[in-house]
């Protein structure tokens, strides 16, 4: 059977546009939510992560410190330990009276005697090239707590005898027997002269006597 | 047995998915002087249509107040529709009566079809006063009865205005119009439906309305004429009114009880009436205005005659406000001496579903004629 229909054609193509403008506008509604919501999402979770970033910061920042802090300490550490280091080696070697001991041991007959004794033990500053009478080196802390790369701390403990001998046969005879003592380890002739007294001719001497130290050397 | 129990349910599943195959059509609605009517139908592949949903609601007021008012219009949809299992929102409407008129046209065409439709309005400018843009208008060719190169058309004209204020007012409703018809080619439709069953050849259906009846001619597949006929329940109402001096209400409970003609009913009541005479009176009084719609009847006759080979009508169907009154079938029977039939229920011509089995059971329905003429369109592929 035929089929009438009395429905404008007109009024068909206005539903019909009237159908796909509503279906736009339900689409970019729909779209606007889904943009707005992912933009909250997004905006949320961006500040989630910069505050994650912050913290991360912060930490970052606090270890930083922490770092910087320890290393101070070790510094400072070093630094101590340079300095226990410096006096145990100041207060190491041989005691006064065995120095003198050995010295009394080295005397023979009466054929020399001192003048002048004077005793030195000291942390001083060398250049860092090794010395012959070093016992010990330090790395030199300055004042303004920086180092120097050449600077060294040095225990120098040495004896410097000034005397007179009745001849230079009895001299050597003192100056061997030094050298043959364990806490000796070096003796230097510094000068030796002649001098003339009304009782007769006699050898003046100054000789410089390094002794042994238990400083241990660190570098 | 595992290996039974699995052809079982797989049988089961394709079983499932067949019934599940259910076409369901659109809603028809039509909009009459005192209810609206709605009727949905479904198909399942290769069955007939059976009747899903469909609701009648008597309408508050007149239908003129309900058409200009589109909260009340929405309402009384909206009650319709949750009245029943109705599905989707997909409608076929009808014109109401009075907003339409049929044009039976003969016009000369020989060319191909897209000038067929400049032919019709040609014709129709001569017969319609102003601009055609004013009207709505679509035709039915009547196929088969040309002679030479003279065709004839059914033509269905409205003002376009009241078209689509009623479109306007569907949509308002919620209700997404696929087709908007005129009552006789749904009330044809159906008819058209119940001759496939038992092929009654011509078929002349009388719509009795209130102010007027519609005779619709259906040969086959073919629409051949809708014609009004001054002939309604309120003047026949009002003569027997002025007959048996009663008041309306009085005149129209007499005869929607007793009804016109004997044998209408048989009950001791209506025994005990025709005994009485009454319904020879009111025979009497009605006969000259009945008349009037029987001589239309008879031209139809004639014309279907015309039209048909000589074929005449074989079957007439009555519907409407007339049709409710006992009897009225009988006395339309004797005064065109054919046989005059009430049209089967809708109901009945489509089995409803188990659930409606018993809802039917008990009703007939034949004011939904229309309404499931509509309801009808599209369905017949799945039928």
């Amino acid at each position: 059977m035929a089929e009438l229909d009395l429905i404008p054609q007109d009024y068909r193509n206005w539903l019909k546009q009237r159908m796909m403008f509503r279906q736009y506008l339900i689409a970019f509604a729909v779209l606007n939510i889904v943009v707005l919501a992912s933009s909250g999402v997004l905006a949320q979770m961006s500040k989630s992560a910069m505050g994650t970033v912050r913290d991360l910061q912060s930490q970052s920042a606090i270890t930083e410190q922490q770092q910087v802090q320890l290393e101070q300490l070790r510094e400072q550490q070093a630094e101590y330990e340079r300095r226990w280091s410096l006096l145990r080696g100041l207060r190491a070697g041989a005691a006064v009276e065995d120095i003198f001991r050995i010295i009394d041991r080295s005397l023979t007959n009466n054929d020399l005697w001192f003048v002048d004794w004077r005793f030195r033990r000291a942390g001083v500053v060398v250049d860092g090239e090794t010395q012959d009478v070093e016992t010990g080196y330090f790395m030199i802390v300055l004042e303004d707590g920086n180092y120097s790369d050449n600077a060294e701390w040095q225990v120098e403990t040495h004896m410097t005898i000034n005397g007179q001998a009745r001849d230079h046969q009895a001299l050597s005879t003192f100056v061997r027997a030094l050298f043959e003592q364990d806490s000796i380890r070096d003796v230097s002739v510094q000068k030796t002269s002649l001098t003339d007294y009304a009782s007769g001719r006699v050898v003046e001497f100054e000789l410089a006597i390094v002794l042994n130290s238990a400083i241990e050397v660190k570098s | 047995m595992a290996v039974a129990n699995i052809l079982s349910n797989a049988l089961s599943a394709a079983s499932f998915r067949r019934s599940s195959a259910v076409h369901v059509g659109p809603i028809g609605l039509d909009v009459a002087l005192e209810a609206i009517h709605l009727v949905q139908l479904e198909a399942s592949s290769g069955q007939h249509p059976i009747v899903r949903a469909r609701a009648s609601l008597d309408i508050k007021g007149s239908r003129r107040e309900l058409l200009e008012q589109a909260h009340q219009f929405r309402s009384i949809v909206k009650r319709a529709l949750t009245a029943d299992g109705f599905q989707g929102n997909k409608a076929v409407l009808a014109m109401p009566s009075g907003m339409f008129r049929t044009v039976s046209i003969n016009y000369k065409h020989a060319g191909p079809k897209k000038k067929e439709a400049a032919a019709i309005l040609r014709v129709m400018k001569e017969r319609l006063d102003g601009d055609l843009n004013n009207y709505v208008l679509d035709y039915m060719p009547v196929r088969g009865r040309s002679k030479n190169d003279e065709k004839l058309a059914l033509v269905a004209v409205a003002e376009r205005e009241p078209v689509v204020n009623f479109l306007e007012l569907a949509r308002k409703a919620g209700l997404d119009v696929q087709a908007l018809e005129i009552g006789p080619l749904a009330i044809a439709r159906l008819a058209g439906a119940i001759s496939e069953e038992n092929d009654s050849g011509n078929i002349l259906v009388i719509n009795s309305g209130r102010q007027a009846s519609y005779l619709t001619l259906i040969s086959g597949d073919d629409l051949l004429f809708d014609q009004e006929v001054s002939v309604g329940e309120q003047s026949l109402i009002q003569h027997i009114c002025e007959t048996l001096d009663m008041p309306e209400h009085t005149a129209r409970h007499l005869v929607s009880r007793t009804g016109v003609h004997p044998g209408g009913n048989s009950d001791p009541v209506s025994d005990a009436i025709d005994e009485s005479g009454l319904f020879n009176t009111l025979s009497e009084i009605l006969k000259p205005q009945f008349m009037k719609l029987v001589e239309e009847v008879k031209r139809a006759f004639l014309y279907a005659a015309s039209e048909t080979r000589g074929r005449g009508v074989q079957q007439v169907y009555l519907l409407g406000s007339i049709a409710r009154w006992p009897g009225s079938d009988q006395l339309l029977s004797s005064l065109t001496g054919s046989r005059v039939e009430k049209i089967p229920d809708p109901l009945s011509v489509f089995p409803s579903s188990v659930n409606d089995e018993a809802r039917a059971a008990g009703h007939s329905a034949p004011e939904i004629a229309v309404a499931t003429g509509l309801a009808l369109r599209g369905m017949k592929d799945h039928g």
